[in-house]
C-alpha cells in the first residue's frame, strides 16, 4: 500500500490506529460486558405493608399475610385497605399475587387490585384514579371511577382469586379459583403495588405472594403468552438463502477458509446454481480479499506463534506492522509475552516485556492491558487469577481477529472502512440486541431482560 | 447502520454466540465436514448431539432434493416412524414430488395411475383437492416444463419440499427445525417492526433485510 504524500499516508495510519484501537477496547470490555448482562431480580412483595395501612378498620396478622375487618362499616370511607411491602417487581415477563376468603363476612365486600403508592388508604382499590381492583360483593371491575363496568363473576367464602400484571401485553388480568376471569389494559404507570381490601364485619382473607404454590398455573400461563409472541416471530418468512449468504460471508469475512471449501462443496447441490449473491445484496468481492493469507495468519495466532505471525506480516503486508507503537503491534507483543508466561519462561517474559512493552506503559490507551499482562507474573497458577483471562482461547481470537481487520483494511477496493470490523452475521445480531432493549425502554424498563440464549434457542419443535 | 446509533456500538457481542448461530446452520443443513471444520478452526465446543442421524437425514433430504420421492419415504419411515403419517400436508407434498418425476419422465400412464390411486384420496379435503387440480393440470401439456404451473417441475419447489421434511424429522429427534439463524432474522425484523410502531416517528425506520445486508 503505496501513500502517495505525507498527508494521506497519516490519514491511512490513524485509519488503521482506529481499527487496531477498536480492537483493544473490546479486549477489555470482553469480561465485564458478559457480567452485566445478568439482571439484578428486583425485590418481590413478601408480606403486607401494616405501616401505611388505614386507621384502624382492620387487623393484620402478625405474620403479615393475612387480614380482617374487625368493626361495622358505616360508609364508604373505612375500608380495611392494604398493600404489600414492595411494589410489583417490573423486570419479569408476568407477576401475579393471590387471595384466598377465608371469611366473607357479612357483606363479602371483598376487592383484589393494585393501586399507587399515594393512594388513599381508606378506599376500596377501584374508586379512586391510578387504581384498579376486582370486587366480590359484584363481580366488577373498578379502574378509577365509583362506577364498575362488568368483568366477572363475584366470589365469597371459600374462593382463591388472583390479580396479575402481564408486562409483555401491558395488561392487568384476575382468576377466580385457577380460571382466568379477564384482563384489560394497563394504563397505569409507576410503581403498582399489589393491594386487598375488606369492609364489611368479619371479613377475612389470607395473601399468597408465592410462599406457597398458587391455584392458578402461572407457570403454563407464561408459557402461553410466550407461545403468542412466538408465533408472531415465526410468521416472518425468512428468504430463501439468505441465510446461506450471512453463513458464507461470515466465513468469508474471518478467513476460515478449510471450512469455507467444505461448505462450498457441501452446498453446490443444495443451494441454486446462480447463488443469487447479488440479489440478497451480500458485497463478497471485498471479504474475499487476502483470504489465504488472513487464514495462514489466524491459524498462527490461534496456535501462539506469535513470531512467526510477526514475520509473516512484514513479508505480505509490511505498512501494517511498520510503526511498532500502533495498536495491532502492540497487540501482537502482548500476545508474544503471553504466550511466553503460559509456557512458563518467565524470564524470558521479562526481558521480552521490558523490551517490547515497557514503552506503553505510560500511554492511557495501552495501560491496561499492559498491566493485566505483567500481573501474570505474579502469579504461581495465572489462569486462576482475576488476569486469567489473558491465557484463554478468547485473547488469541482478539489479535486474530484484529490482525484479520487490518489485512481487509489494506483492500484498495473496501468501501467503508467499518465492513473489516465486522461480519454481517455480528451486526445483524447487534440490532436484535439494541433493539430489544430499546423497546425494553420504551416501556419502562417493564417485561424481561434480553436473553439471547432464550431468543435463539425458543420456538415449537416442528 | 441505520439503527438509532446510541445503542448500537455499545453491544457486545459473544464469540461463542456467534459460533453456535453458525454451527446451528451447518447441523441443519448436514454439513458434516464443515461442522467438523469450522469446530476445529475456532476451537468452538462440539454440540453433544450433533452428530445423531445426521448422515441419514442428509441422505433423505438429497434423494427428496432429487425427485426421488419414494426413497426419501423409505428411508424416512426407517428413521422417524409415523411423522408422515401425523403430517398429511408432508405426505401429500412428498408423494407428489413422485408424480412429478413420472411426469417428467414423460411416463404419463403411470402418473395418471399414481395419481389416482396415492393424491386421490387426498382430494377430499378442499386445501389439497386445488393443489392436486394444479398437479393434474401437468399432464394435460405435451411439454409440461413450458405449462402455467412449471414451479412445480423446479428445483426450488424440490427445495422447499425437502426443506419441510427436514424440519419435520428434526422436530421427531427433538432438535430445533428452525436454525437459530432463522430465528435470528426473524427476531431482528419483528423487534424492528414493533419499535418502528411503538417509537412512532421518533423511531428508526421499517427495517428491511435487503438495505441492511446492503449497508
Amino acid at each position: 500500500m503505496m501513500s502517495e504524500s505525507n498527508g494521506s499516508s497519516r490519514r491511512d495510519q490513524d485509519q488503521d490506529q482506529d481499527l487496531g484501537l477498536y480492537f483493544l477496547e473490546t479486549c477489555k470490555g470482553r469480561e465485564m460486558k458478559n457480567k452485566e448482562e445478568e439482571e439484578d431480580e428486583d425485590e418481590a412483595p413478601k408480606e403486607l405493608n401494616t405501616i401505611n395501612s388505614s386507621g384502624g378498620f382492620a387487623v393484620v396478622s402478625t405474620d403479615k399475610l393475612s387480614v380482617k375487618y374487625t368493626c361495622v362499616n358505616l360508609h364508604g370511607h373505612d375500608v380495611g385497605v392494604i398493600q404489600a411491602n414492595k411494589p410489583a417487581p417490573t423486570k419479569r415477563l408476568i407477576y401475579y399475587f393471590e387471595i384466598h376468603v377465608k371469611d366473607a363476612g357479612v357483606k363479602g365486600q371483598i376487592a383484589i387490585g393494585f393501586t399507587s403508592e399515594t393512594f388513599k388508604m381508606r378506599r376500596q382499590p377501584g374508586w379512586e384514579a391510578n387504581s384498579c381492583g376486582y370486587h366480590g360483593d359484584d363481580g366488577l371491575l373498578y379502574r378509577g371511577h365509583g362506577k364498575g363496568e362488568a368483568f366477572g363473576p363475584t366470589y365469597t367464602s371459600g374462593d382463591v382469586v388472583g390479580a396479575g400484571i402481564n408486562y409483555a401485553a401491558q395488561e392487568f388480568f384476575f382468576t377466580k379459583n385457577g380460571q382466568v376471569v379477564g384482563s384489560v389494559y394497563k394504563d397505569m404507570k409507576g410503581p403498582l403495588f399489589p393491594t386487598i381490601a375488606v369492609h364489611s364485619q368479619n371479613e377475612e382473607v389470607h395473601v399468597n405472594f408465592g410462599q406457597k404454590p398458587f391455584t392458578f398455573d402461572l407457570k403454563e400461563f407464561e408459557a402461553q403468552e410466550r407461545m403468542k409472541q412466538q408465533l408472531k416471530i415465526e410468521e416472518i418468512s425468512v428468504p430463501p438463502n439468505v441465510s446461506y449468504g450471512i453463513v458464507r460471508s461470515y466465513l468469508l469475512h474471518y478467513g476460515y477458509e478449510d471450512t469455507l471449501n467444505s461448505f462450498d462443496v457441501a452446498s453446490k447441490s443444495t443451494v441454486p446454481p446462480i447463488y443469487i449473491a447479488q440479489e440478497s445484496g451480500i458485497d463478497e468481492q471485498e471479504i474475499t480479499y487476502a483470504l489465504n493469507h488472513r487464514k495462514t495468519l489466524r491459524q498462527l495466532i490461534r496456535n501462539g506463534d506469535i513470531d512467526v505471525a510477526f514475520g509473516k506480516l512484514r513479508e505480505w503486508y509490511p505498512p501494517i506492522v511498520e510503526d511498532n507503537t500502533s495498536a495491532i503491534c502492540f497487540l501482537l507483543h502482548c500476545q508474544k509475552f503471553i504466550e511466553l508466561v503460559r509456557v512458563g519462561a518467565l524470564e524470558e517474559a521479562v526481558k521480552y516485556g521490558r523490551i517490547e512493552l515497557s514503552s506503553f506503559y505510560d500511554l492511557p490507551v495501552f495501560k491496561d492491558l499492559v498491566q493485566d499482562c505483567v500481573a501474570l507474573l505474579a502469579y504461581e497458577r495465572p489462569l486462576e487469577s482475576s488476569v486469567g483471562y489473558l491465557l484463554k482461547d478468547s485473547q488469541r481470537e482478539v489479535v486474530a481477529d484484529t490482525v484479520n481487520a487490518m489485512i481487509l483494511s489494506t483492500n484498495p477496493n473496501m468501501k467503508d472502512s467499518k465492513h473489516c470490523l465486522h461480519s454481517y452475521l455480528e451486526r445483524l445480531l447487534r440490532q436484535l440486541t439494541a433493539c430489544c432493549l430499546e423497546r425494553r425502554s420504551l416501556n419502562g424498563e417493564q417485561g424481561e431482560a434480553f436473553h439471547l440464549q432464550r431468543v435463539l434457542g425458543s420456538g415449537r419443535r416442528g | 447502520m441505520d439503527l438509532d446509533p446510541r445503542q448500537y456500538d455499545n453491544v457486545a457481542i459473544n464469540d461463542n454466540d456467534i459460533h453456535s448461530i453458525v454451527l446451528s446452520y451447518l447441523i441443519h443443513n448436514c454439513y458434516k465436514e464443515s461442522v467438523e471444520s469450522f469446530i476445529a478452526c475456532t476451537g468452538t465446543k462440539q454440540p453433544s448431539d450433533y452428530l445423531e442421524d445426521m448422515d441419514k437425514r442428509k441422505r433423505i433430504f438429497h434423494f427428496a432434493l432429487e425427485g426421488n420421492a419414494l426413497k426419501a419415504i423409505e428411508l424416512t419411515e426407517q428413521l422417524a416412524q409415523n411423522i408422515l403419517e401425523n403430517n398429511k400436508d408432508l405426505q401429500f407434498d412428498l408423494l407428489s414430488l413422485h408424480f412429478v418425476e413420472l411426469v417428467c419422465s414423460r411416463k404419463c400412464t403411470e402418473a395418471l395411475e399414481f395419481a389416482q390411486t396415492k393424491l386421490g384420496p387426498f382430494g377430499k379435503e378442499t386445501k389439497y383437492m386445488e393443489k392436486l387440480e394444479d398437479f393434474m393440470a401437468l399432464l394435460a401439456y405435451n411439454e409440461p416444463e413450458k405449462s402455467p404451473m412449471f414451479h412445480l417441475l423446479s428445483l426450488e419447489y424440490r427445495q422447499q419440499v425437502a426443506d419441510s421434511l427436514n424440519r419435520a424429522i428434526l422436530a421427531h429427534l427433538n432438535l430445533p427445525s428452525y436454525t437459530a439463524m432463522e430465528k435470528l432474522i426473524q427476531q431482528a425484523t419483528v423487534v424492528r417492526q414493533c419499535l418502528s410502531q411503538e417509537a412512532g416517528k421518533d423511531g428508526p425506520p421499517s427495517f428491511s433485510l435487503k438495505d441492511f445486508l446492503k449497508s
